[in-house]
């Protein structure tokens, strides 16, 4: 039976690039984001734990168990400097980046728990060789990476298999898709950890 | 008793800095010849005695509250007529599973350990660039370079400080200010009373479990967490270690670093 892949944000460019790839492998692809657009099966305010849970439900019902989630955020650059980053700008990306993917990791990563099997795949950029102030955008991708590992490890045991991909910016977008595609048909015994992939040369 | 001269006179803000790392920190740097502020949330007997013992000004507030990371900069800047040194060490652990942990107790982590800092870091930095001086010396955690189950919220926090404290390294470099990461390994203080309660064994057991996984066969104190800060303050310690981690930990957590 084919897999069932969901993926947020699909709009972002490396959720609409995984699609794609992923689709032509052969999984089976659900696609949501906070507004409509090419791919996007489901719109939802992914900032509300609550909505994000409900939206799982429905798509379960509708469409199969999600077996695997892959979480992508359209992030900005250049991004807003650290010192014109007042608490309410910063919080806007911490929430856009940590708040978003734990609200879908929690509603997805509950049910997986519950299957006893699954697969959370995480893509958080890094800005190494991007110039500029680039410090708040990094930041708040940077606090998924003691969170993935965290939760990695305590669901571990259930057969959830939770990754980061640290993939150098710009994106390697081939690199990213054959990965996602290796850690859902074969990545069983690789979780909670943090998989640095090159940049695009 | 004073080991680096040039610390003299040097002024030192410690957030938590009332107890366990926090306090040895605040000893340290007034053995150094430094002038302190220290902050914790409430200003009670503790603190007073600290303080007394430091000759530190107390400046206190939650700094899960937005505008007490600016205000205590501001008040130690008011005293002191600037801030050498910012060291970012309060933090708050509240160990669950994610998916049993409520939302709100999760995210009060995020907002001491990591946006309340981030606001701190954010009102030092003008004044340190401005006189092209200063360092901000980060407590991290093994929690969020490796991950822990049952702290995914503290993770989260401790692994966005290391991701700051990288990137300000490498966009304040030209203005002569360092930004350094330590990483405690297992630390004696009161903090391991909540990952005692976690496994539902004793204070003492817990230090002794730990103490047995550790290379060196003992957890390590506070006094030298605060040597290695004392040691980032420096011009020589902060120029070599800015914008990179230290694990001082026994042993323990051997990572391999890669840099921005």
């Amino acid at each position: 039976m084919t897999k069932h892949i969901l993926i947020a944000d699909i709009l972002s460019e490396a959720g609409s690039s995984a699609a794609k790839a992923l689709a032509n492998k052969g999984w089976q692809i659900t696609g949501i984001s906070a507004c409509g657009g090419e791919g996007v099966d489901y719109v939802c305010n992914l900032m509300n734990r609550s909505e994000v849970m409900a939206l799982v439900g429905r798509i379960e019902a509708e469409k199969g168990d999600v077996f695997g989630l892959l979480v992508s955020t359209a992030f900005q650059l250049p991004g807003v400097p650290f010192l014109d980053a007042a608490p309410d700008i910063w919080q806007a990306r911490l929430d856009a980046w940590l708040r978003y993917a734990t609200n879908i990791c929690y509603a997805c990563g509950r049910k997986m728990v519950a299957r006893q099997e699954g697969r959370i795949m995480v893509i958080t950029p890094d800005f190494n060789r991007i110039k500029g102030d680039c410090v708040v955008e990094a930041t708040a991708a940077g606090s998924l990476h003691g969170f993935l590992k965290s939760f990695g490890a305590e669901v571990a045991a259930a057969r959830v298999c939770v990754n980061g991909i640290y993939a150098g910016l710009p994106f390697d977008f081939e690199a990213i898709n054959a990965t996602c595609d290796y850690l859902l048909a074969e990545g069983q015994y690789v979780s909670a950890q943090l998989i640095a992939l090159s940049a695009e040369e | 008793m004073q080991k680096y001269k040039e610390l003299e006179n040097k002024v030192v803000l410690v957030t938590g800095g009332t107890q366990g790392i926090g306090e040895a920190m605040a000893d340290a740097f007034a053995a150094e010849g430094c002038r302190l502020a220290i902050n914790g949330r409430v200003l009670n007997d503790k603190v007073e005695k600290v303080a007394a013992r430091t000759n530190a000004l107390p400046v206190m507030g939650s700094l899960a509250e937005p505008g007490v990371g600016e205000r205590i900069v501001q008040e130690t800047c008011e005293k002191y007529g600037r801030l050498d040194v910012l060291v970012c060490n309060g933090a708050g652990i509240d160990m669950k599973p994610f998916l049993e942990q409520p939302e709100e107790n999760w995210w009060h982590q995020v907002k001491i350990n990591l946006s309340g800092h981030i606001e701190a870091m954010r009102a030092a930095l003008p004044g340190m660039a401005a006189r092209k001086s200063g360092t901000i010396i980060i407590i991290s955690s093994f929690l969020g370079t490796l991950g822990w189950n049952n702290a995914s919220g503290y993770g989260a926090s401790k692994s966005g400080l290391l991701t700051v404290g990288q990137y300000l390294a490498r966009e304040y470099r030209q203005h002569g200010v360092n930004v350094c990461i330590i990483v405690p390994g297992v630390i004696r203080t009161a903090q391991l009373q909540v990952d005692a309660d976690d496994l539902g064994v004793s204070y003492d057991e817990v230090c002794e479990m730990y103490a047995q996984s550790i290379p060196m066969h003992r957890i390590g104190t506070p006094a030298e967490i605060a040597g290695m800060a004392v040691f980032m303050a420096t011009a020589a310690g902060g120029r070599g270690l800015s914008g990179r981690h230290i694990q001082v930990s026994g042993g323990d957590y051997r990572t391999t670093p890669y840099y921005v």
